[in-house]
């Protein structure tokens, strides 16, 4: 079976398609072991040193942050490690982990195997980020079968529910960590990206961190002393991200921490949280204003405005939206469950399920691709480092392009063609996907050499370098920085680690959140969560089914009332 | 796109008829795109795409041909001056000449013009301005759905709440929202009231009639004032109207010149242009004012007292005498002159050309310490001369005499014209407003030479003179002290193109340019010919008419001959055989410039007459 995942900066999720359902045209979500539809990217180390995955593993981001790790979708394409206690994760293997804790809760739902999955990242993401992503599915065992763009998955979910024309219609999808807008038409069943851009390094945490700046002035300076910067990052941006959801339903809240036995609180406003993130905001403009320039339509012409991302849900990115546009975006698609969806759809389409038999689904490049090279500068000399587009930005994929370029010195040995990928007119600006070099036969400068792009559906370029004058032909391997074998290898130790047992994970989570519970509050409340947990721990110890479900129940229900809420 | 398809070739690909309409060339579209798997033929899919893009052109425009001339543009269309044209070609300048032109790019400001003398130039409209200007400010309409499309996604809830403003409250949206409902429904107070008047306001101070000069006090608050309200609008929310606003706003500020630098730090944050800086698509007036900014800020700090480059800076500008004399030839002077010249190069302006001749080391003797050197030196020269025997009769230099051979080019667009002409004059960048800045009375004299020009008595050799002129006036009076430079200045004029052939070309095509035979390319001849007339215009300058020499031949020191052919690695002989074009092409190539380097590093009456000679 192929399943549709989203995977996420802060939460994730699974999806397949049903002949029957009634979402997304047939999609539906498949709920997790804890029976929720969204799976926090989170990773943590438990006390035995087993894996927790998902909701247990967020809460323990409070209590123990030095053995948990979130947001680790940034990360993707960078080398950048994780430090849990005494292992050390790189990004992929972090993402695998969530896609083998979905792949578990699908197979679990489905009772059948899950052999290949389509995942989706942002469309903007750019080439090592994607590849980063596709080796995240390797070591999960899962075969990705295709790279889907995250608002065109949401496009694919919202085009479908109705089938009809749809004429150009605009996803604005912001989630955690990333930013992307598409241009979509639908017609005659077929579902028509025109342009998508987008901005990998704003989301819903950097309204977090916008807030957190916001609130330091109110409270006192040492109300985080002998924090180390671990501890103090997630106490403030737990804080925050609290107080943001808050301040969607109100004009006001709180913005608390405990720490050290005592409590730190300031209140914050709509309309300060709304002045810390202009500058957010105002980023939000670019992409969107690229995209109806590319997609070569205006923003008058738009059938509708698609929200995507838990972001979306804030006041304030809405009403930027709605003045953005002079008009109010729609509300036909869930933010959060979207793109999942799309994912199934497109899984399914890959399988050719009969019901889709007359969907197509086309998408852009999000990206100007070419590389560099060297240009006269006038005074006899050249001047090197100027980008020289091959595929434009927003060309229907897959699409194959080739451009010629000669030896600009008599004798010249080689020609080095360095791949970038971005919009700055010098290469320094644009970031390096890889360089294949060419020998050319001696001679005098203008010798040609053609250089061929190739770009598939994934997002992934082949470049590939003729020299006509000798019939020579250089393929580009992007240093995939892993051989097969290490890939394996690395699977194979990811599979060892011990997992803690996916019938537990209730039991976990709860325990979870009871100790950050404990830890969040102080006097009195903190002794009565001290209670319930220590019933709750008798109650496991008998062993006994029935008791343990009541006990479950009853320290969900305690933990409830006394936190007002559950978070994500 | 993968090249052009003719629309028949298109229809033919697709199997539609000539009659198709849109719904039908998708339909097609669609039914061969799900025929086909575009992964294993993407040359097919490419074919395909395209196909149905050019059918679907061809379609629409018949589609508008037959509604009666004019695209039909939806009234949210409005006019929207910003279009397509400025981004994703990056290309927006001026490179439309002619009258239609300019009347076309409504939403570019005009400079301003003297007023018309009867008999008016026509062409380049001037007052109008605040018109169109606000015709560009008004795109659109804010949207004109009536007021139930805002409310059809909450029929549901509607039918049980009522209807009203409370409604859509309990309808899920937050009180904000239904403020922003309500404020779009009412059509109370235009919005683009306030911007017009704004934008008025900022014209009127950035491009007044006539006056020129900086801006005081109460203009420059003033216009901060009407830049800040007019950010302010609530229609700026909007993202097309904002990007309208955006270029009209890069474009007025790119044509101001210094007037605007007031503004270029909040336009470029409110704007956010650094994000976007270098990118393929960034407009020319984005960029234009962005190297401004870059340029007034680094002025900013260069010229405050802590900087490293405070005094080097004072110095070059000619503000610091010093006691010996300005002090040019130090690391930080060359430090900084690097600097600006890759960075700023417009900064380069701002200096004292001879204390920049100078500070290259390419300038005469620096005197005051060495002058007792120096007068030994020409001692011994004037003897030596005295006992020397063999010169050289070297050919001329096939320049020909410097004249100011008019050549005429009707000028139609000042400012299309003037820019390479300051360009070649050897200030990149320097733009008209830059000069109106930095020296009105002569920005004023250009603008009334043009005049004259569009009237058919004026050609444009004479500007170029003029401008030489003015730019020389500092240069004259270094001039009677070093009579050296403009000499100098015009000869590197004349032998830059040598020195570019070589090269560029080599040193045969050189050589071979040498002996008269044609430029390589075309370019190459361009820049030859301008080269040959601002060369000329600079020896003009300096000695009024020249004198028609009909000599053929000049004199070449010995010493001369013999540094220069040291440079080559020629023996003298060799070397005067490569002077008369006897060795061959390249040789000869080699030999002149050598010649001419070396002519340049002779101290003295002795260098100049030579280089005057050659």
């Amino acid at each position: 079976m192929i399943v549709g995942i989203d995977l996420g900066t802060t939460n994730s999720a699974v999806a397949a398609w049903r002949g029957d359902g009634t979402d997304g045209g047939g999609a539906v979500l498949i709920p997790n072991a804890l029976g929720d539809l969204l799976t926090p990217s989170a990773v943590s180390l438990g006390d035995d040193g087993a894996v927790l995955v998902g909701m247990a593993a967020r809460e323990r981001q409070v209590t123990h942050p030095d053995l948990t790790a979130t947001a680790f979708k940034r990360y993707m394409g960078t080398r950048q490690e994780a430090v849990l206690g005494r292992r050390r994760f790189t990004p992929e293997e972090l993402s695998a982990l969530v896609l083998g804790s979905l792949k578990a809760d699908a197979e679990a739902w489905a009772q059948e195997e899950v052999t290949g999955a389509v995942v989706t990242v942002p469309a903007y993401f750019n080439d090592r980020q994607r590849k980063a992503t596709r080796r995240a599915g390797e070591l999960a065992g899962l075969k990705v079968e295709r790279l889907l763009n995250e608002p065109t998955a949401a496009a694919l979910s919202y085009g479908l529910a109705d089938r009809g024309e749809k004429e150009p219609f605009l996803v604005f999808d912001l989630g955690g960590g990333t930013f992307d807008v598409s241009v979509v038409e639908m017609f005659e069943g077929i579902v028509e990206v025109r342009s998508s851009t987008g901005d990998n390094r704003l989301g819903g945490e950097d309204f977090n961190e916008a807030l957190v700046a916001a609130a330091m002035p109110k409270l006192s300076p040492d109300a985080l002393a002998g924090a180390d910067p671990e501890q103090r990052r997630q106490r403030l941006r737990d804080a925050a991200e609290r107080c943001r959801r808050a301040l969607s339903e109100a004009d006001e809240a709180a913005f608390a921490f405990t720490w050290d036995g005592q409590r730190h609180e300031a209140t914050v406003t709509a309309d300060e949280l709304e002045t810390a993130a202009k500058p957010l905001l105002d980023r939000l403009r670019e992409p969107v204003l690229r995209s109806l320039r590319d997609g070569d339509v205006r923003a008058g012409d738009l059938s509708e405005i698609v929200l995507v991302g838990g972001a979306t849900r804030m006041p304030l990115v809405r009403r930027a939206v709605t003045r953005m546009f002079g008009r109010f975006p729609g509300t036909a698609v869930h933010p959060d469950h979207a793109v999942a969806l799309g994912a199934a759809i497109q899984a399914a389409l890959r399988g050719r399920d009969a019901a889709l038999d007359e969907v197509r689904l086309t998408d852009v490049c999000p990206f100007t691709l070419g590389v560099g090279h060297s240009v006269p500068d006038g005074r006899g000399g050249w001047r090197s480092g100027v980008f020289s587009p091959i595929i434009d930005r927003n060309t229907p994929v897959p699409v194959s392009r080739v451009e010629g370029y000669n030896t600009i010195q008599e004798n010249q040995k080689e020609v080095v063609f360095d791949v970038y990928q971005g919009e700055a007119r010098l290469v320094s600006g644009n970031v390096k996907l890889g360089t294949v070099k060419v020998p050319v036969p001696r001679g005098p400068a203008g010798q040609q050499v053609e250089c061929r792009f190739s770009y598939d559906t994934s997002g992934l370029l082949e470049v590939d370098v003729h020299v006509p004058g000798s019939g020579l032909t250089r393929n580009l391997v992007i240093a995939d920085e892993e051989d097969a074998d290490d890939l394996e290898a690395r699977r194979a130790a990811l599979a060892k680690l011990k997992h803690h047992p996916r019938d537990d994970a209730v039991n976990a989570a709860l325990m979870a959140r009871a100790a950050r519970c404990f830890e969040d509050f102080t006097g009195d409340r903190r002794d009565m969560v001290g209670q319930w947990i220590a019933q709750f721990e008798a109650a496991l110890e008998t062993q006994d089914q029935r008791v343990i479900a009541d006990a479950v129940k009853g320290l969900g229900a305690a933990l409830d009332e006394v936190e007002g809420e559950r978070y994500l | 796109m993968t090249g052009h398809v003719t629309p028949a070739t298109a229809r033919r690909l697709l199997g539609v008829d000539g009659g198709a309409d849109a719904r039908v060339i998708r339909r097609a579209y669609a039914d061969a795109l799900r025929a086909m798997d575009p992964d294993a033929d993407p040359e097919g899919f490419a074919r395909l795409r395209a196909a149905r893009d050019a059918a679907l052109t061809d379609a629409r425009a018949r589609a508008d041909s037959r509604a009666g001339g004019e695209v039909e543009r939806e009234p949210g269309d409005g006019a929207d001056p910003a279009g397509p044209e400025d981004i994703g070609s990056g290309e927006a300048g001026p490179e439309d000449v002619g009258p239609d032109a300019v009347v076309a790019q409504a939403h570019r400001i005009p400079l301003p013009v003297p007023p018309p003398a009867a008999g008016s130039t026509g062409g380049v409209p001037g007052a109008g301005a605040p018109a169109e200007m606000a015709g560009a400010l008004s795109v659109s309409e804010p949207p004109t759905a009536p007021p139930d499309a805002y409310l059809a996604p909450f029929a549901a809830e509607l039918a049980g709440a009522g209807t009203g403003a409370r409604a859509v409250e309990a309808a899920v949206l937050s009180a904000e929202a239904v403020d922003a409902l309500a404020s779009a429904l009412a059509p109370a107070a235009r919005p683009a009231d306030d911007a017009e008047t704004h934008a008025g306001a900022l014209y009127a101070l950035l491009m007044p009639d006539g006056a020129d000069g900086p801006l005081d006090e109460d203009e420059r608050r003033r216009m901060l004032d009407a830049f800040d309200g007019l950010l302010a609008t609530p229609r700026m929310e909007e993202i097309e109207y904002r990007r309208s606003a955006e270029l009209w706003l890069a474009d007025l500020a790119a044509d101001a010149g210094a007037r605007a630098d007031p503004l270029l730090p909040r336009m470029v944050e409110a704007f956010g242009w650094e994000a976007t800086r270098g990118r393929l698509d960034q407009p020319a007036a984005v960029a234009a004012v962005l190297e401004r900014w870059d340029e007034t800020s680094f002025v900013a700090e260069v010229t405050a007292p802590g900087h490293p480059w405070h005094r080097a800076w004072t110095v070059l500008t000619g503000g610091h005498k010093g006691v010996f004399g300005p002090r040019v030839r130090n690391k930080r002077t060359r430090t900084l002159l690097a600097h600006v010249r890759a960075h700023h190069p417009e900064l380069e302006m701002r200096f004292d050309p001879a204390l920049v001749e100078r500070a290259d080391g390419g300038g005469g003797l620096q005197l005051g310490g060495r002058q007792n050197m120096v007068l030994v030196v020409v001692l011994l020269i004037a003897l030596l001369r005295f006992c020397a025997a063999l010169q050289h009769d070297a050919g001329r230099m096939p320049f020909g005499t410097p004249t100011s051979a008019p050549v005429s080019t009707g000028l139609t667009d000042p400012r299309a014209d003037i820019d390479p002409v300051l360009k070649a004059v050897g200030n990149e960048g320097l733009s008209l407003a830059m000069l109106a800045t930095l020296n009105p009375r002569y920005h004023d004299r250009l603008v009334a030479d043009w005049d004259r020009e569009a009237k058919g008595r004026n050609d444009r050799a004479a500007y170029e003179a003029a401008l030489i002129g003015e730019l020389g006036e500092r240069q004259v009076t270094a001039l009677r002290q070093a009579p050296r430079d403009l000499v100098v200045r015009a000869r590197r004029l004349q032998m830059d193109q040598f020195v570019f052939v070589r090269d560029r070309y080599g040193a045969e095509r050189c050589g071979g340019m040498l002996s008269g035979r044609p430029a390589p390319d075309a370019a190459v001849e361009r820049f030859r010919e301008r080269r040959q007339m601002l060369a000329g215009d600079v020896l003009t300058q300096m000695d009024g008419v020249p004198e028609a020499s009909t000599e053929t031949t000049f004199r070449v020191p010995k010493t001369v001959v013999r540094d220069a052919a040291a440079q080559t690695g020629m023996t003298p002989e060799q070397f005067s055989r490569a002077l008369d074009r006897k060795a061959g092409d390249a040789d000869a190539c080699r030999a002149w410039i050598a010649l001419y380097d070396a002519a340049l590093d002779t101290p003295g009456k002795r260098g100049l007459e030579l280089l005057r000679a050659m």
